[in-house]
């Protein structure tokens, strides 16, 4: 998934093993493994390995906006603590390209800057919060709308707060 | 299906801001965030026949309310409500001061903190912004 400029290279450009088939794609891994099922240890590691490895990517984008309290609640939401896990690196993946996107084209707002917020009660995760510090409640209406137009795995994870909005 | 609706109870509530002591305030805004809570839950169990946790599966977690909030479009109104809430249950002084959870990003930002205040117009937001909320609980039945 790519939004404006924003580019996170994807598996299917990367080429360790086989560039004849597609990365993204379980019933091709399957296939693969009926017809070479020699190789379907070594695909499983492979697989893991391209997970670890946008999870990375996504995690060194994420932390340009948020601080080591914030990321790793984010990695144990997300990846629930494996970065191996396709879901879990595919949810670290649209998160920092939501990042990115809003960056560029809402930055002049003051942010984005992902904080998280806590039940008081309860001390659980409520949501994460994209922070913005100059957007009033019009203009953060707006950024909240094209937000949720976006999201595809993260939804209901993320919500815009913005810090002069709030204020009235 | 209407057992817990809020509707009537919200009417009431935003005829009565006039007069209102700042412990009528704070019991406002609590109860008008629980009344929206209560009818989610309701809706869940009866009507979308989703099973909570608890003997009779009619407890749910916060954390999922406000998450169907938030995909609904409704997050601004939500955090809003929530904030207030917060400040009304669990902190003394008024006005009060709402902090960036992250340390690190409180260092990153202008603002670390900003004022949260209860007062008419803030409880008259907190009013409008229950019933856009009450508004959307009732599309779903």
């Amino acid at each position: 998934m790519v939004f404006g400029s924003v580019y996170i290279a994807d598996s299917t450009s990367t080429t360790a093993l086989d560039t004849s088939f597609d990365l993204n794609g379980s019933n091709i891994s399957n296939s693969r493994n009926d017809f070479y099922p020699e190789l379907s240890g070594q695909w499983t590691k492979y697989e893991q390995l391209n997970n670890f490895l946008k999870s990375n990517v996504a995690i060194n984008i994420i932390r340009k906006y948020t601080g080591e309290a914030t990321l790793s609640r984010v990695i144990e939401e997300f990846a629930a603590n494996d970065l191996q896990s396709e879901s879990g690196s595919e949810m670290l993946l649209e998160l920092a390209q939501l990042l990115d996107y809003l960056g560029q084209n809402y930055g002049y707002y003051g942010g984005p800057y992902l904080d998280y917020v806590l039940d008081e009660d309860t001390n659980d995760l409520l949501f994460f919060r994209l922070i913005f510090e100059r957007a009033n409640r019009k203009e953060w209406k707006e950024i909240e709308s094209d937000l949720i137009s976006k999201q595809v795995l993260t939804k209901g994870l993320l919500a815009v707060f913005c810090l002069q909005g709030f204020q009235g | 299906m209407n057992r817990l609706d809020p509707t009537q109870f919200i009417t009431k509530l935003s005829r009565n801001l006039d007069s209102m002591t700042e412990v009528e305030m704070r019991r406002t805004v609590s109860s008008l965030y629980f009344s929206l809570f209560n009818y989610w839950s309701e809706i869940k169990l009866c009507k979308l026949g989703k099973k909570g946790s608890g003997k009779h599966n009619d407890r749910f977690p916060l954390k999922e309310f406000s998450r169907d909030i938030t995909i609904n479009n409704l997050s601004m109104e939500y955090q809003i409500l929530f904030e207030l809430r917060v400040l009304c249950d669990h902190y003394t002084l008024n006005p009060n001061k709402i902090e960036i959870t992250d340390p690190e990003v409180r260092r990153m930002i202008n603002m670390p903190s900003i004022q949260i205040i209860l007062n008419r117009v803030s409880l008259e937001d907190a009013v409008d912004y229950a019933k856009s909320i009450n508004k959307w609980l009732k599309s779903l039945l």
